[in-house]
């Protein structure tokens, strides 16, 4: 993000907002943008959800194609192209997973979606395969499905938690200026927890055919 | 995206899905996983006294390319010599199965697993000193 950019309509300074301080036209947001600024949120992994809907709210309220329809065209884009970031912002944020990976890439480390197959943990692995074992065990038609559906989506929710917990800390030290260690740290902890949201999405799919 | 025939053969009739004993001395186990897709695949072997893979099992929790994938290496696998059986290439399985570029993963995983589950027959063998 560049301070001296130009006012694309008046060519004065529009500095860094979203609106050129010299005549208030909407500018184009910046691509390479954190999402966090887009939503005028402070970079971190934690962040309650009453907080990111407000934020997004007010973000789409502000720049509505609604309120630039009177506006000249490069306005009225440049709404549509503010509306886009923010819902990609409002996503991405909203899920640990990839609000964490975008935190990441902040801090200049290669997002994880891209590698495919893991250095091999095989203890995690396995414990991952008992588990899948144990959902496909589970038979839809069995008066216990329900509770045993339940038992495991608990038991996975747990490790959700302690990931989560220790994709936290370690960002936070990350944040804090601790090296690639503390990020490959996150990075495999990000691997994990992405095992067990595919589990618990498979969960819901199982209790979907059931109810 | 449409499954190509040879997928869905693997995927609707998988060959040698099941497992081995893990804790015998003749049997490697390979696990590998994707963190990308959550998918995780357990690979073993059965190694003769001959050095020939006389049987081979897996367990895949994936999309229907990693079954696939999993199910066709076990078939080739089966009667190779570990030296031979290190020679299949994700390309091999990739272009057998015809997948797409978004799924050329699922054929990598399938590598990974025979060269984790040798590596595991192995270093068993090492350890056991025979």
């Amino acid at each position: 993000m560049s301070a001296a950019r130009a006012c694309w309509s008046c060519k004065g300074p529009a500095g860094d907002a979203a609106f050129c301080v010299v005549c208030g036209v909407l500018q184009p947001p910046d691509s390479g943008a954190d999402l966090f600024a887009v939503l005028g949120l402070p970079r971190g992994f934690d962040l309650d959800r009453p907080v990111l809907e407000e934020s997004y709210r007010q973000a789409q309220q502000r720049f509505h194609p609604d309120r630039f329809a009177t506006r000249s065209a490069g306005e009225r884009r440049y709404s549509l192209e503010w509306i886009t970031r923010i819902n990609t912002a409002f996503q991405t944020l909203g899920n640990p997973l990839t609000r964490a990976r975008h935190l990441l890439e902040l801090l200049g480390h290669a997002a994880p979606e891209h590698r495919n197959t893991t250095p091999v943990d095989p203890a995690f692995l396995m414990e991952v395969m008992e588990l899948r074992e144990a959902l496909a065990e589970v038979d839809p038609a069995a008066d216990d499905a329900p509770r045993r559906l339940e038992r495991l989506r608990r038991e996975v929710e747990q490790r959700v938690d302690l990931e989560t917990g220790l994709i936290r800390d370690s960002l936070a030290r990350a944040m804090a200026g601790e090296g690639t260690t503390v990020l490959e740290e996150a990075v495999r902890h990000l691997d994990r927890l992405r095992y067990h949201q595919r589990f618990l999405e498979e969960v819901d799919r199982l209790e979907e055919r059931l109810f | 995206m449409a499954y190509n025939d040879k997928v869905l053969d693997h995927y609707e009739n998988p060959r040698n899905v099941g497992s081995l004993d893990k804790n015998d001395p003749n049997v490697g186990t390979g696990m590998v996983g994707a963190p990308s897709c959550g998918d995780v695949m357990k690979l073993q072997i059965r190694v003769n006294e001959q050095g020939v893979i006389d049987d081979a099992k897996f367990k895949t929790f994936g999309c229907g390319s990693a079954i696939a994938s999993s199910s066709l290496v076990t078939e080739w696998i089966k009667g190779k010599t570990l030296d031979q059986a290190l020679t299949i290439k994700n390309t091999q399985v990739a272009e057998e199965l015809a997948l797409p570029p978004v799924k050329i993963h699922c054929s990598v995983l399938a590598e990974d697993a025979i060269k984790s589950a040798i590596q595991d027959y192995r270093s068993k063998r090492a350890v056991g000193g025979s």
